[in-house]
């Protein structure tokens, strides 16, 4: 009896936890110091700008080197509801379903219109859902947009190229983010 | 009164009961005319699940809707990050970034609560609102 009620009660904790995954994740990468010069096309929130990108002055039609940033995002649900009705463990926490948020982040670097690096992010945030919980997407989104903007900052560190200087030379174009 | 008789009278007392809840309204066909400095998100609910169970939408401290199953509301915001919630004994909350001129479809539901079903609100493709709106009906505000 007892062992079940120590299930029911870690099932319940649990259940409350999000999980969050990003890819890829480039370690070395000291984001706090990466400086980039050009111009800056984004029309999101700032909140979610990779922090290197931060200080940069808006695109204007003359722009030579321009930082285009953009993500999007998703939702996958699974509704357990049906099979929670009859699941006694229920009513101790036991999940009736997930909500996942999907987050795609990409970073295109342009040179007199030529496309000279595109770095690329996925984030997955899960939460399982109780009968004592809602879904706070709001919440999920967030971090996970945030945690894709970490990861391309830190892809943008570990690029020397476009982060030592302003130079405008073309360089091939990198998918992915990882050299 | 047997038991096979009153689960008899019970189960279409229930479904009359239900009925009355839907919403009576205009059968659903889209905005004509889209303000183009305003998104227009499509609020709507669809699923017999928890049909009895109604819950207000908001955006911010503003409500919008009551939303009922089978019912939408056509929702004109201003651009921006907007957050829409709803409260039963759980909170739900979702985030998008509407742009001006454009048109989301944010989809509502309904969970498993421990007394009371809990709001599911979450924004949906084009293709997936386009098809589901079609039998909803327009929520008139009171």
């Amino acid at each position: 009896m007892i062992d079940r009620v120590v299930v029911g009660v870690a099932v319940a904790l649990l259940a409350g936890c999000a999980s969050i995954s990003t890819s890829p994740r480039v370690t070395g990468g000291a984001t706090g110091t990466t400086a980039v010069q050009g111009a800056l096309d984004f029309d999101g929130n700032r909140d979610f700008l990779p922090a290197p990108l931060l200080a940069l002055p808006p695109a204007e039609p003359g722009s030579t080197r321009v930082f285009r940033y953009r993500y999007d995002v998703h939702y996958d649900d699974t509704d357990l509801s049906a099979l929670a009705l009859f699941n006694p463990l229920t009513i101790l926490g036991c999940p009736t379903g997930s909500v996942s948020v999907v987050t795609d982040a990409t970073l295109e670097v342009t040179s007199s219109g030529d496309t000279v690096r595109r770095y690329a992010a996925r984030t997955v945030a899960s939460r399982l859902r109780t009968i004592y919980s809602g879904d706070p997407l709001s919440e999920l989104r967030s971090r996970a947009l945030r945690a894709s903007a970490q990861s391309i900052a830190e892809q943008l560190a570990a690029d020397g190229d476009v982060t030592a200087s302003a130079q405008t030379r073309a360089a091939p174009t990198i998918d992915g983010g990882n050299r | 009164m047997t038991a096979r008789r009153s689960i008899s009278l019970l189960v279409p007392t229930l479904l009359l009961g239900l009925a009355g809840c839907g919403p009576h309204g205009p059968a659903f066909s889209p905005v004509a005319q889209l303000p183009q400095d305003k998104a227009l998100v499509y609020i709507y609910r669809t699923g017999a699940l928890g049909a009895a169970v109604t819950y207000t939408v908001h955006s911010g401290n503003e409500d919008i809707v009551d939303l009922q199953t089978g019912g939408y509301y056509p929702y004109f915001a201003e651009p921006g990050e907007r957050e829409f919630w709803a409260r039963t004994e759980a909170k739900t909350s979702t985030t998008e970034l509407l742009r001006a001129g454009e048109t989301y479809y944010l989809q509502g539901g309904i969970g498993v609560g421990f007394f009371v079903g809990h709001p599911k609100l979450q924004f949906v493709s084009r293709e997936v609102g386009e098809k589901e709106i079609k039998d909803c009906r327009l929520i008139t505000k009171q």
